[in-house]
């Protein structure tokens, strides 16, 4: 058995059903007519690697490589159709979850939903609200409508319930574009603390510098396969000199 | 997944289910000034009419005694019922961008809406039981005895609308069609449902047919406490309520579990 904090993707493979018919209707026509329902399209082929306890991760490649969806997979929202996705431990989403957020409720509200969403639990999350609040500096919105944030406050909020998730593994998804500059600095500093304790970090980025801040080692994925697995300064000289052989084709998404 | 592995996930995450029950009753009522009183206006606004049409215009009302609290009874249970399945349907869309953000067990999102009309009902069927035992201290309606019929109904109501509510919230991420069909098929089950009148004014040659839904027993563990002569259901009829209640459930979240591959998909 690995120990916690672990994570092993094991010859993983998704693909997006392409479904054809939207609606009830075209289903039942096509069924009648004897059409494909469904395409696949494949966005991860065959994905195979193991996260040590404590290692700092970061998932590169191009916009539509497939590193969202292995990010996704990892969290468990999406799962695989073939291979295992295994991570050991508790897994906690460093992201600003303000797609929870109730309009009409008050910021104290929308901090415990957030929270069980997150999934701390009530007793902890009774004795982390001060330091929640006070990372999130909004100790004297608690009692307004979250409807009267601006943008900023909501994502302050959101970000800084998920910093004070524990887990073994911490997934970070680009997040760490919150707030001002001065937010952002204090969660760069959250995050090389979590890096220091020995917490399991993931981190999909486009950000280089940040990579270069604190991570251990890169993993780059291209066309649905790992391409690269090393070093940070190795992988990110072959993706950078990659980029700029092969430039970005317009139009295409993540 | 495993049961045990699903049993233990339910539990962990109670905190949340908590809370999104929570959310559920006050998100509804936060901005009204009248709050939970609404609960019970609209059920008590529909019996007036129901009184007026179908008691005063169709004489309904010769059929069954106390016409009213049988209204009553039948629409309170009537509106958890509808209202459950017309709000989680529509649930996992509504908590897309939630869903697509963060992975947590997707049902808890029904059980809240089940749960948070559940609290309404029980708040309705208090208010209801007010009446009726003001009816039995009178002499007019039901002994009290009757009265542990109701949570049995709530109960065994709320676990076949969980049922159903489970399968279609599933299938209506797939096709979007479902939120129609629901509530077109709500709007006419509302009268293949014994509420503005008794069983005994169902034609023979239908009765048959009429006792397969089985909301025609569960209703009337509510309406039982109106009146000693509310009609029983026939053996069909209490066999049908038996098997929706047990069976919904089960079949419900199973269905809902095997859908959730092309559900996260398509979300």
């Amino acid at each position: 058995m690995s120990a916690r904090g672990s994570i092993d993707v094991i010859d993983v493979q998704k693909s997006f059903r392409l479904y054809h018919a939207q609606s009830l209707k075209e289903t039942l026509l096509a069924l009648a007519s004897r059409r494909r329902l469904l395409d696949r399209r494949a966005i991860l082929d065959g994905v195979t690697f193991s996260i040590r306890p404590g290692e700092a991760v970061a998932l590169v490649g191009r916009n539509g490589a497939g590193k969202s969806t292995l990010f996704r997979l990892l969290s468990g929202i999406l799962e695989p159709e073939r291979g295992e996705v295994r991570a050991h431990g508790r897994v906690a989403p460093l992201i600003e979850l303000t797609a929870g957020f109730v309009p009409d409720l008050t910021g104290a509200e929308n901090l415990s939903l957030s929270a069980a969403v997150l999934g701390l639990d009530r007793k902890t999350l009774r004795r982390r609200y001060d330091d929640i609040v006070a990372f999130a500096e909004l100790a004297d919105f608690m009692d307004t409508p979250v409807r009267h944030y601006s943008s900023g406050m909501q994502a302050r909020l959101g970000f800084s319930v998920a910093v004070h998730v524990d887990g073994d593994i911490v997934l970070v998804d680009e997040a760490l574009a919150v707030g001002d500059i001065a937010f952002q600095q204090k969660c760069i500093a959250r995050m090389q603390e979590l890096v220091a304790r020995g917490v399991t970090v993931v981190f999909v980025t486009h950000e280089l510098h940040l990579i270069k801040l604190f991570c251990t080692r890169v993993i780059w994925i291209d066309a649905g396969k790992v391409r690269a697995d090393g070093p940070p300064a190795e992988v990110l000289a072959l993706f950078e000199a990659s980029m700029a052989v092969e430039p970005s084709m317009s139009g295409e998404s993540a | 997944m495993s049961l045990a592995r699903l049993a233990r996930e339910l539990r962990d995450r109670r905190d949340l289910a908590i809370v999104l029950t929570w959310r559920e009753v006050v998100v509804r009522y936060k901005r009204s000034a009248l709050g939970v009183a609404w609960a019970l206006a609209e059920p008590l606004a529909m019996v007036v009419v129901y009184v007026v049409v179908f008691g005063r215009v169709l004489h309904a009302s010769a059929a069954v005694e106390n016409y009213a609290l049988f209204t009553l009874l039948g629409v309170v249970a009537w509106t958890f019922f509808s209202s459950t399945l017309e709000q989680s349907t529509i649930t996992l869309i509504e908590h897309a961008p939630l869903i697509r953000k963060i992975y947590f067990p997707r049902e808890l999102l029904v059980f809240a809406v089940v749960c948070g009309r559940l609290a309404t009902l029980l708040i309705s069927v208090v208010v209801s039981g007010v009446f009726v035992v003001v009816g039995a201290l009178t002499g007019s309606v039901a002994p009290l005895g009757e009265l542990w019929l109701l949570p049995l109904g709530a109960v065994a109501l709320a676990v076949f609308a969980a049922g159903l509510a489970l399968f279609l919230s599933a299938v209506n991420v797939l096709y979007r069609d479902v939120g129609f069909i629901v509530r077109f098929v709500l709007r006419l089950g509302f009268f293949a449902c014994p509420i503005a009148y008794p069983i005994s004014l169902v034609p023979a040659e239908f009765r048959l047919f009429y006792d397969l839904n089985p909301l025609v027993a569960l209703l009337w563990l509510f309406q039982r406490a109106a009146s000693p002569t509310v009609p029983s259901p026939s053996n069909v009829a209490v066999a049908s309520g038996i098997i929706g209640a047990i069976v919904a459930l089960p079949v419900g979240w199973y269905l809902f579990r095997r859908l959730r591959g092309p559900v996260s998909d398509l979300i």
